[in-house]
């Protein structure tokens, strides 16, 4: 019975899924192409008309949107990303060269995070009410606060150039991959800090907890092991959930480090209306999204039968 | 993605957020700690509205022989408070107008997208079926798209400035309240009073104002109030990658973005808009993070 | 995927021995390394030197290929593949290729490589992006293997100046891996081989030990993209990069404070200029434009604003080009005349113009000029697009495009028809100037190869420009670079980077 029904979800969300991307695809084919196409940018200044639409032919571009709308999506039946016109290569060479760092990069933020985050909300949650607790917030939102463009160029100032601790930018070392990592882990901090809050207060309301406190009973090292168990999946799934956000935030970290990844790659490639890298990576990031979301719904109905998938958005 | 993030963590301990009974509802608390914040918030606002009587210059009156100088310098008998900018501008001054900028951006943004986000929701939620579908799937779609990328391939179809960054952040953010707004509605449509007036045919109007709206009004203000600081973040982020408001019209992130360039040598232009905005972030995420917990009856106690 | 395999391995190798690292760097700083790291803003696009046009792209290939000849860092225009060069007739010339090159798998370059790469760019089907500087060659050939005839269609003076551009790829390998894979492995005759493309990171090139010319200096190369500019001035102060480009004034002087680092410049062949609407708005009328031209004070631009790095002009050249004439000079910055001529157009002169601009010119430069109209009466609004929309509009109907917008033109050949002619003859889709005697100047000047006819020509031009304004020529710009101090290393007009003019100072 639970396997049908958990069946019948998961097509009917696949479809959905695929009907969102689609529309994806489709939205954005548009405004991009709404927005002219690259041909001016790729010819030497001074070219005459002739040369201009003699390119503009050659690449395509010439060609009703229609037509060129039906021929994208043909290709990605066949998940055929296309060519990128700035560089004469398969999107997918792009991609591939640049989604290892972006994956590192989100992970790198995670961990920064996490490892901030939620201590934050464990003396949020322990010590409610107390001044600390209250600036424990206000430190895990303060980072969610600070352009990250400016925050990115301090810290390079302050750990690259006058400490000389890290590498100021790039990926050439290991070590590369700290400041963008905290750059863009501060930006998510706060949310981990609420839901280890939430846990830990739920975890306090608990009768166990109460019976002990009445009874004088030190429970700490229980508490923590019920607190590690029961708070783990909820920021497990917190994380799926914040991998999208990571990678919107990438964009301009990447820019500012000068962080190899698909951000970075995004912003040169709208700049340079290279549409189909866009698209590719848009579509890459919806995919992301889309799937993780899909993910942490499961992830919710195996560890709490009594949510009901059908309901779920 | 934070209110999204609280429904699920709500719903997975088994307890769904119930719609709220209003701002006014439940048991209070104290408004004291966010206070500075909140005083902080309304003197920015009041610098917005007010920056014509306090800018003690033209914000945009150039002095190219007066370029950056450190704050408090005078030139030609003109104090620049805060310094100068890297147009020889008085910074202070661009510092107020540019609050003008940033939270209209902020400000206009927020509205347009709440009550677009909102009305869409609703609707979606009252007809289930194909309008629902169509609605819902659109959020979907919007959603799925990292919202910054979004702003910025459309940014570089309409152009850069005012009035379009705002469209486009709009056009970005609305579908955050129409799921807010859905789900929130589709949880009334299940009440039983809800029901009722829906079967004595009260009225679309009347059914809105009198039992939908204020039933789920709560949880949106918070979204807007989160969403507000990130808005202003956006506007930075925007004009970070030159497609925010024309020059020479300030806003603070244009100040910092130029400003950004000059940490070390004249270090006045990026710190004191860094600052504002930070301060500006900061308070709003902490009013809005304050709110939150008095309408989310899971973190109230 | 292996890519992320080596990067997993340099992130273990940083987590193990990070202080070890740690102590390199700072000892690295003493040494002079054999490997000179160069940022750029974007990586190169393609490495196929027949495809994309920027200088990301041809600071790196432009190392790894040699160009059919080049030019001195003065500017002149020196022998380099080819040997020689004569003149058959007005529209045909003949080139002697140099024998003693080979590329780097080993194959001798040869007039048939010549021949081949100029049929390739030229090719429509291969729609090249530098079609445009190229299309006035019809033909190219071999007459022995070391002659090389290319014919024009008529006399073309800028074709010299145009075939220093022209790299010369190799037939054999191009034809047999096949495009794609030429530009994933590009193999040239360069002073430097390509070694290997991390995408995004960096692109690396070794020095070629059978080099026919002067060697490279150092042993490799690292190209790297980092796009913001404050980063890049990091990278040289932390000592990561010894040579940045496209830094700003205000950035090159928080240089001059910073030890073992410096500021480098050359005044470039581009020239920053204001183009006006001459057909549609308040600039149809010739005197707007003419009180637009003394309410800018060029000189305070410069040297209050750009750092004396650059140069006031009057004319749309600079002396780097041929073309340029000496003691070509406008009526100077005069605020009060230009408020005459205001009062005298009256309001049509006040109504709102538009100004476009994009991101990638210098912002303080825009403000300036619409604050000194500004201050003269005008009423002038700042309109912004990304690159690309400017260029549309730049080249849409003349009642679609802004009043006014702001550029620096360079044609990358140092010769006045490279730019004269796109900005000013009215066949033109970069002009909305239509002058008869303009067009007539022009298509005499394009149309021989007598110089003094040539430059008699083009003074006239100039004179036009400065009479009735179509456009404003500001200044010559400064390219401005941050360098380590010992690096022996001169910036040039043509804005090239020539790995083998380089090297560390004793």
């Amino acid at each position: 019975m639970q396997d049908q029904v958990l069946q019948a979800f998961l097509i009917k969300r696949l479809a959905q899924a695929v009907v969102a991307l689609l529309g994806v695809a489709t939205l954005v084919f548009f405004i991009q192409h709404l927005a002219g196409d690259p041909t001016l940018l790729l010819v030497p200044e001074g070219a005459t008309q002739e040369d201009i639409d003699a390119l503009r032919e050659a690449l395509g571009f010439n060609r009703p949107l229609i037509v060129q709308y039906l021929d994208y999506l043909g290709g990605l039946l066949t998940f055929d990303f296309g060519r990128s016109i700035v560089q004469n290569v398969p999107v997918m060479t792009i991609i591939s060269a640049r989604l290892p760092y972006t994956l590192a990069l989100a992970g790198g933020a995670l961990i920064v995070a996490i490892g901030i985050g939620l201590p934050l909300g464990a003396i949020m949650g322990l010590k409610r009410g107390r001044w600390y607790a209250r600036a424990a917030m206000g430190i895990a939102l303060a980072g969610q606060s600070l352009p990250t463009f400016w925050s990115g160029i301090l810290l390079i100032l302050v750990f690259g150039v006058t400490l000389g601790w890290l590498p100021p930018s790039g990926a050439r070392s290991g070590l590369s991959i700290v400041m963008p990592s905290i750059a863009l882990g501060l930006l998510t901090m706060a949310t981990f800090a609420r839901v280890a809050r939430t846990s830990v207060l739920d975890e306090i309301g608990k009768d166990y907890v109460r019976t002990a406190r009445a009874k004088g009973v030190n429970t700490r090292r229980l508490f923590f092991r019920h607190l590690i168990r029961n708070g783990s999946i909820p920021v497990i799934t917190v994380a799926a959930l914040e991998i999208s956000n990571l990678l919107a935030g990438a964009v301009i970290v990447e820019t500012v480090f000068a962080w190899p990844g698909l951000g970075q790659a995004a912003i040169q490639a709208i700049a340079a209306r290279d549409f189909l890298v866009v698209q590719a990576i848009v579509l890459l990031g919806a995919f992301a999204s889309i799937g993780l979301n899909l993910l942490a719904d499961i992830l919710y109905s195996v560890v709490d039968p009594r949510i009901r998938l059908g309901r779920t958005r | 993605m934070t209110s999204r993030t609280t429904q699920l963590l709500a719903s997975m301990l088994g307890r769904q957020v119930e719609p709220s009974s209003g701002l006014s509802g439940g048991r209070q608390r104290s408004w004291r700690p966010v206070l500075p914040f909140i005083i902080i918030f309304v003197g920015f606002c009041l610098m917005a509205v007010l920056a014509p009587v306090l800018a003690p210059a033209d914000p945009d009156a150039q002095n190219l022989l007066g370029r950056l100088r450190p704050p408090g310098t005078d030139v030609r008998g003109e104090t620049f408070w805060l310094g100068s900018d890297e147009l020889g501008r008085d910074l202070l001054s661009r510092i107020i107008y540019g609050a003008r900028v940033s939270l209209f951006v902020a400000l206009l943004s927020v509205l347009i997208s709440s009550v677009l986000g909102t009305v869409l929701g609703i609707v979606a939620a009252l007809n289930r079926g194909v309008v629902e579908m169509l609605i819902m799937r659109l959020v979907d779609i919007v959603l799925s798209i990292p919202a910054i990328l979004l702003a910025i391939i459309t940014v570089a179809v309409l152009g850069p400035g005012l009035q379009n960054v705002i469209i486009v952040l709009a056009f970005t953010r609305w579908p955050r309240y129409a799921r807010v707004a859905y789900g929130q509605t589709l949880g009334l449509v299940g009440q039983p009073y809800v029901a009722f007036a829906r079967h004595l045919d009260v009225g679309t109007p009347r059914l809105l104002t009198r039992h939908i709206l204020p039933n789920i009004i709560g949880p949106l203000v918070v979204v807007a109030t989160l969403e507000f600081g990130l808005m202003v973040l956006f506007e930075s982020g925007l004009s970070f990658l030159g497609l925010g408001v024309q020059p020479p019209t300030a806003s603070w992130g244009s100040i910092l973005s130029t400003g950004r360039n000059y940490v070390s040598t004249a270090w006045w232009i990026a710190t004191f808009p860094g600052v504002c905005l930070f301060l500006l972030i900061l308070s709003v995420n902490l009013i809005g993070d304050h709110l939150r917990d008095r309408i989310d009856p899971r973190s109230r106690g | 995927m292996t890519k992320f395999g080596k990067f997993s391995a340099k992130l273990a190798l940083a987590a193990g021995v990070s202080l070890a690292v740690l102590a390199t760097a700072s000892t690295g700083a003493m040494a002079q390394p054999e490997t000179l790291v160069i940022d750029l803003v974007n990586e190169p696009s393609s490495l196929d030197p027949h495809r994309q046009w920027n200088p990301d792209s041809y600071y790196v290939y432009r190392n790894i290929f040699d160009q059919l000849l080049t030019r001195t860092d003065d500017g002149e225009i020196v022998p380099n593949i080819a040997t020689d060069w004569a003149y058959a007739d007005d529209s045909s010339i003949i080139f002697t290729i140099r024998d003693d090159v080979s590329f780097h798998d080993g194959e001798a370059l040869t007039a048939d490589d010549v021949v081949y790469s100029i049929q390739r760019i030229t090719d429509p089907d291969f729609a090249s992006p530098q079609l445009g500087q190229y299309n006035q060659i019809t033909g190219a050939e071999a007459l022995s293997p070391n002659e090389v005839r290319v014919t024009t269609n008529g006399p073309y003076p800028a074709l010299l100046a145009q075939l220093v551009k022209l790299s010369i790829v190799p037939q054999h390998y191009v034809e047999e891996v096949g495009n794609d894979a030429f530009n994933l492995e590009p193999v040239g005759s360069g002073p430097y081989a390509f070694g290997e493309w991390d995408r995004g990171v960096q692109v690396t090139v070794e020095r070629f030990d059978d080099y026919w010319g002067e060697p490279g200096f150092f042993a490799a190369a690292e190209f790297r993209a980092v796009p913001d500019a404050a980063t890049r001035v990091a990278n040289l102060l932390a000592g990561e990069a010894n040579l940045i480009v496209t830094i700003d004034p205000d950035l090159a002087l928080q240089l001059d404070g910073a030890d073992g680092v410096e500021p480098r410049f050359a005044l470039t062949e581009r020239v920053g200029y204001l183009k006006m609407n001459t057909q549609f708005g308040p600039t149809a009328d010739p005197r707007v434009r003419e009180a637009m031209a003394a309410a800018i004070d060029a000189q305070l631009i410069i040297d209050g604003l750009l750092g004396g790095f650059d140069a006031p002009t009057s004319q749309m050249l600079s002396p780097a080009h041929f073309g340029w004439v000496d003691g070509i000079e406008r009526d100077g910055y005069d605020i009060e005349r230009a408020r005459a001529l205001i009062a005298e157009v009256g309001d049509e002169a006040l109504e709102p113009m538009s100004f476009a601009t994009a991101p990638v010119f210098d912002q303080r430069i825009v403000q300036a000029l619409q604050q000194m109209l500004t201050e003269a009466g005008f009423n002038v609004e700042i309109e912004m697009t990304d690159m690309a929309a400017y260029l549309a509009r730049a080249q849409s109907a003349p009642e679609q495009q802004a009043d006014m917008s702001f550029g620096r033109w360079s044609c990358a050949c140092q010769d006045a028809d490279g730019v004269l002619f796109p900005l000013l003859h009215s066949s033109s889709n970069w002009s909305t100037w239509s002058d008869e005697e303009m067009n007539g100047l022009l298509e005499t000047a394009r149309g021989t190869l007598d110089e003094d006819e040539r430059m008699a020509a083009y003074e006239q031009v100039h004179n036009l420009v400065v009479d009735q304004v179509p456009l404003i020529p500001l200044y010559q710009a400064a390219i401005l670079y941050g360098v380590d101090s010992d690096l022996v290393w001169q910036p040039t007009p043509n804005e090239s980077m020539f790995l083998n003019r380089m090297s560390w100072a004793d």
